[in-house]
């Protein structure tokens, strides 16, 4: 469900974002990235560890100051968290983190995590705590869990909370990032099918953020690959599954074992995800790449959008051209 | 007469209320050469399987059965014999190897103070042979590497080093808890060919524990399903994941992504497994089994063999293809 006539909810433009190692030395995570986000609509964010997919989804909720570019949401500008109060319209715009067993207060009672933002804006606390157990049972929780602590759950449960707790503000837009990467294989798929519902539900936004390719493949409308701080390619998730055309989608798909019992070996793609310090020149994948020409060493590639898709290769650009 | 020979396995944990049975009467076999896998979901016995064949349970559990390797009898070994079986004879590398690597003792000192205790070997003899071991693995410049530090190396990198650790002594079992869970996919599959190259190369045995059937489909030879510390189906990797006979086997294999279907919802099974120490007498899935009759959970189940030594613990009957009970 692309929304192409509406405004996007969530807008990126050029977003850089640095960090200032110990050594006083800046590295780019995040360089220069364009995303679009519209209501309703789930984008799956996928790209290896150190890829900067994190950073990006920090930024983009305004927890992580940019270097560069704009973050635009509902039409305003997304402002970096500091020690002010959030503008108020930020809180519409939330985040979901990976590890529920960190991101959940273990001395606090699930009734008073979720009642906070409520109270804050104002609401009385009886009305707070009913509200915030229609949510526990919204997330398919009961509401005795209100006077009950953290670790009496179990992680899927946990998560099914931090989920209660980010909708308590009805988020337009939440960015999950990881959600159920720490999670037992049947509560992942029990915990992705709530936040496919709360989307629909909701007509929220969402940006999903996984290593999990194939749980992004099954619940995302459109996908973006991450490589090194750049997107080099985004598409509608059928379409870049079933015809990526960057070299590094091609690598990540083919790199999935799947269980069909035909005991296919997964292809590696050799080496790591190079130090971001030093970005190799030109295309950042070119060192990695199976098909890269010399050419690709000396030029960087751009995004070029061909229809609904993008993709920065060199080679692809070529043909088109 | 197979490598490693476990008989009703039986494992018992002591918790806050009294003893509770965490391996619940496993039997399997492991050949040469052969990778078993063991597949399950957190709680299912997995790991205390693998612990169980290193003697490092917890030093209050209750352990009864047989585990037969290499001809020798492993349950009631006391602790020096251990000593002298692991990571000699039998090596296991973990799910997370940063914190299975100590980040302040440099890869050398690592890798050969078991060659040194284990082999009898001098540390100049052991350095050569870890030298070797990290080409083989393809660790670059391995000489560089000894020196190095557990953080200088991306996860990857880290896990080869584990494996090569693992190798040191030349074992004749590998246990593998989940050893690419926490990689990319990328990573992940130069993991599953380096285990795979290892195995045909040294004719290792390996037992690999993950909840992944995509990861198992790729490198197992044979399957073993667990479920709260059972069994419920074991038999050839292909036979078992194109035709599964017991309903848990069935419904993780449908709780996985299919983007054939064209749905954006994924099947999951409800509700969870019991807790530990609350299994029915009968089969432990019988809450949760869509097919469950009443008596399900009250007799124990015996197996039912199929083709080719795949076999089921279902007293209802055999899923068939379209996972309908016949």
């Amino acid at each position: 469900m692309t929304l192409n006539n509406a405004l996007p909810i969530l807008e990126l433009s050029d977003v850089t974002v640095k960090y200032r190692r110990p050594d006083r030395k800046f590295i780019t995570a995040v360089a220069g990235v364009n995303l679009s986000l519209h209501s309703g609509e789930i984008l799956g964010l996928v790209g290896e560890s150190g890829c900067g997919k994190s950073t990006l989804g920090k930024a983009a909720v305004g927890i992580l100051p940019i270097a560069s570019g704009e973050i635009q949401f509902e039409s305003q500008k997304v402002e970096p968290l500091s020690r002010k109060s959030r503008p108020l319209n930020l809180r519409k715009l939330q985040l979901i983190f990976q590890d529920p067993y960190s991101s959940l207060n273990p001395r606090r009672k699930i009734g008073d995590q979720l009642a906070d933002g409520l109270l804050n804006l104002g609401m009385k606390e009886d009305e707070a705590y009913e509200k915030s157990s229609a949510l526990l049972e919204r997330v398919g929780l009961s509401k005795s869990a209100l006077t009950r602590y953290t670790h009496q759950f179990s992680g899927g449960q946990r998560q099914r909370i931090a989920i209660a707790r980010a909708l308590s503000l009805e988020p337009r837009v939440i960015v999950a990032d990881e959600p159920i990467s720490a999670l037992d294989a049947s509560a992942q798929a029990q915990v992705a099918n709530l936040l496919v519902e709360l989307v629909e539900e909701f007509g929220m936004g969402m940006i999903f953020i996984s290593h999990d390719l194939s749980v992004v493949r099954q619940i995302s409308d459109r996908t973006a690959v991450m490589y090194l701080g750049k997107i080099v390619e985004i598409a509608p998730t059928e379409e870049l599954w079933s015809n990526p055309q960057h070299p590094y989608t091609k690598a990540l798909i083919a790199a999935i074992p799947k269980p069909d019992g035909k005991g296919f070996m997964p292809l590696e793609l050799p080496g790591d995800v190079p130090d971001p310090r030093l970005p190799p020149s030109g295309c950042r994948f070119h060192p990695r790449c199976p098909v890269a020409i010399s050419q690709c060493a000396i030029q960087e590639p751009q995004l070029v959008s061909i229809g609904q898709r993008a993709s920065s290769c060199l080679l692809i650009n070529e043909l088109h051209s | 007469m197979s490598l490693l020979e476990v008989k009703d396995l039986k494992v018992q944990l002591l918790t806050k209320g009294g003893y509770a049975t965490a391996i619940d009467g496993l039997s399997f076999t492991l050949d040469s050469g052969e990778i078993l896998g063991i597949a399950g979901e957190s709680g299912s016995g997995k790991t205390m399987t693998a612990l169980s064949l290193l003697g490092l349970l917890p030093a209050h559990a209750k352990v009864s059965g047989s585990i037969l390797f290499n001809s020798r009898e492993l349950v009631g070994l006391n602790n020096k014999e251990w000593h002298r079986i692991r990571g000699q004879e039998i090596a296991m590398i973990f799910q997370d190897p940063m914190t299975s690597l100590h980040p302040m003792l440099t890869v050398k000192v690592q890798m050969t103070e078991h060659m040194i205790y284990h082999l009898g070997i001098t540390e100049a003899q052991a350095i050569k042979v870890a030298e070797e071991l990290l080409a083989d693995v393809r660790i670059p410049d391995p000489g560089k590497a000894l020196n190095a530090y557990a953080g200088q190396f991306s996860g990857g990198m880290r896990q080869r080093i584990c494996i090569a650790m693992a190798l040191a002594c030349n074992p004749k079992l590998l246990l593998a808890d989940e050893p690419s869970t926490a990689l990319d996919v990328t990573v992940q599959a130069g993991i599953l060919t380096l285990l795979n190259r290892l195995r045909s190369e040294r004719n290792l045995s390996i037992m690999f524990i993950t909840h992944d059937l995509g990861v198992l489909s790729s490198l197992t030879d044979r399957l073993l399903v667990m479920y709260a510390g059972r069994e419920v189906e074991s038999g050839k990797t292909k036979t078992i994941l194109q035709n599964p006979l017991h309903p848990y086997t069935r419904g993780i294999l449908d709780s996985l992504p299919d983007s054939d279907s064209g749905e954006k919802a994924l099947k999951s099974i409800a509700g969870f497994p019991p807790e530990l120490g609350k299994q029915p007498v009968g089969c432990a899935f019988s809450e949760r089994c869509p097919y469950a009759v009443a008596t399900c959970s009250v007799h124990k189940i015996s197996p039912t063999i199929a083709t080719d030594n795949h076999r089921y613990f279902c007293p209802v009957g055999p899923l068939s293809e379209a996972g309908i009970k016949s």
